[in-house]
């Protein structure tokens, strides 16, 4: 029996937009939805961002208990498992009552830790393709 | 997709060009995303519709009849597995449609159950572009270019679905000969005989296909429903040993999983299964009720076994998830006092609040006040239930034997005892052993 079965994979993410100092820290609200090659798209509130503001984002670990009312804007955040800047390049807000979608392309960030992350939920993927087509058969 | 002219591409344009195609997402991000895989899959934009909540999906499902669905898991309160249910009865020929299925849940044990239903890719979110499409032409390759064993499968499962059941095993025959393995073939011929009620042809098939491949799930689940029709309990909880020990557990069938290990008296492996899970309930709606009835179940095996410690732990475990459901909390309650654990009964039936209202409930507080009120008391407590008109032989078997420890003259604890005989006509033995031995106190 698999124990992990039930569980996601998953990160929890803050933002602070460094153009109109302003934080994002609602775990509940921060997604990445998509990656992309040194950048990723963000699900972020309403009125959080604009195309050519620059992002701080903190990402955490799932299973972290660290909650923050504000973002340590010297982006000293121990806790977290890495600390990204980088740059709105386009901005969707076409949902713009419920969330905006910005491309961040990224300038500073350890390459190393972003790759785990990648290849973290990459690995699930195929764990998840491998099983469908087993159960398929 | 795939390169411009390249063979693969050719196949692709061949089977999604005469198809319709609906993206169902809440967002638009996401169903832009699923449009630039349908065009690179072959759909041409003026059969692509879009749908960003699920009544809208099923609306323009009935309405433009789309072959192919790409849709994101969670669509406002409903989930897409509904939709997925909704089009394999719109096109029960599979071969000629498609279900992909878009998710920020990854974990194992969804993407079963969502495999268990029929999708064709599983695909979580975040991904990359490049991975998105690459997971969905992988999903649905099998079917853009169909082998003559997976092509004779699908057709037999539409006479199946027809119930012509004799030409559907005649395709199901031949198709025995042309797979890398006869499994599913052995299976859908499994299925039909447990259809017509033929048990014992369908375990002998099911039987053959794990013989060939140990650890074949449709077989497993099937075998599982089988032997637990049969009362087969060891062979079904054999069943789904062997199944979890390979696959996670589908969501929507932990009652049958726990189901099993209740009728093969598997308690530890309740508990097991119960502390790994219970702390998951987001995939399936019931599954704290399920967990929180399997401990209930396993409290009153070990209280019945006079295992204490494990009957206490059993139970609490069972308090924590049972949502107060009054059935539930009166099931702890009651092994609560067979283990003599009074006072832990009585928090337990608290609980039960606006609820504490049936015979149940009077007569689970009337032996829990029998265990720590003096007779007298006790006494008194039961024949007014008997006024109230709840009569159940526990209320009896508690005023016999308190009506013998306190004395009474013999004549008035014996019209009780014939007052529950007549009313519970089975246990006048028990009443009159109760009477003996309550005399000797």
């Amino acid at each position: 029996m698999d124990v992990n079965a039930f569980k996601n994979i998953s990160f929890k993410i803050i933002v602070h937009n460094l153009t109109s100092r302003t934080d994002s820290m609602d775990f509940k609200f921060n997604t990445i939805e998509e990656f992309l090659d040194g950048g990723c798209v963000l699900k972020l509130p309403p009125n959080s961002c604009q195309a050519s503001h620059s992002l701080m984002i903190g990402i955490f670990n799932d299973d972290t208990k660290i909650t923050y009312k504000k973002f340590p804007t010297n982006g000293n955040i121990p806790e977290a498992f890495m600390v990204i800047t980088g740059k709105i390049t386009n901005l969707n807000n076409q949902d713009k009552e419920y969330a905006f979608y910005p491309t961040v392309v990224f300038s500073q960030y350890d390459t190393n830790k972003w790759d785990l992350i990648l290849s973290k939920f990459k690995k699930r993927q195929d764990d998840i393709t491998k099983l469908v087509n087993k159960i398929k058969e | 997709m795939f390169e411009k002219g390249s063979a693969e591409s050719k196949n692709f344009i061949k089977y999604f060009g005469s198809k319709k195609a609906l993206l169902a997402a809440s967002n638009s991000m996401t169903r832009s995303n699923f449009k630039k895989v349908a065009n690179a899959a072959g759909v041409a934009n003026d059969k692509i519709f879009m749908a960003n909540s699920y009544s809208e999906a099923i609306e323009v499902m009935n309405k433009q009849k789309p072959e192919v669905i790409i849709a994101e898991y969670q669509l406002g309160p409903n989930t897409a597995l509904e939709l997925l249910d909704q089009h394999q009865k719109l096109f029960p020929n599979r071969l000629n449609a498609i279900f992909a299925l878009i998710s920020d849940k990854n974990s194992l044990a969804l993407s079963c159950l969502a495999a268990d239903a029929g999708v064709d890719a599983y695909i979580t979110k975040p991904y990359t572009y490049d991975k998105l499409e690459k997971e969905f032409a992988k999903g649905v390759m099998d079917k853009v270019v169909p082998s003559d064993y997976l092509t004779k499968i699908e057709e037999a499962k539409i006479n199946i679905s027809q119930q012509n059941y004799e030409e559907s095993i005649k395709l199901l025959n031949e198709a025995k000969t042309l797979g890398p393995n006869p499994c599913l073939a052995l299976y859908y011929e499994a299925s039909i005989k447990y259809k017509q009620d033929d048990l014992q042809k369908a375990v002998e098939l099911l039987k053959e296909s794990i013989f060939h491949v140990p650890d074949h799930y449709k077989s497993l689940s099937l075998l599982i429903d089988v032997y637990m029709k049969t009362n087969m309990n060891k062979d079904a909880l054999e069943s789904t040993q062997a199944l979890l020990k390979v696959y996670p557990p589908n969501p929507v069938k932990i009652p049958l999983y726990l189901k099993t290990f209740i009728m093969g008296e598997q308690y530890d492996y309740i508990l097991k299964f119960c502390d790994n899970f219970g702390g998951y309930d987001e995939d399936s709606p019931n599954f704290k009720t399920y967990i929180s009835a399997g401990l209930a179940i396993s409290g009153k095996y070990f209280a019945n076994k006079k295992e204490k410690e494990r009957a206490v732990s059993s139970l609490k475990k069972a308090l924590d998830f049972c949502d107060n459901r009054p059935n539930i909390l009166t099931s702890i309650a009651g092994s609560f006092i067979q283990i003599d654990e009074p006072s832990e009964a009585d928090k337990v039936l608290q609980k039960l609040g606006e609820s504490a209202t049936g015979p149940e409930y009077f007569v689970l507080d009337l032996e829990i006040r029998n265990k720590v009120l003096p007779p007298t008391e006790t006494f008194k407590m039961g024949m007014d239930l008997l006024k109230k008109g709840i009569k159940e032989a526990k209320v009896y078997e508690i005023l016999i034997f308190n009506s013998a420890v306190l004395k009474r003259d013999e004549a008035k604890t014996r019209e009780l005892i014939d007052e529950g005989s007549t009313a519970h006509p089975t246990k006048k033995n028990d009443f009159e052993k109760l009477f003996i031995d309550a005399t000797k106190k």
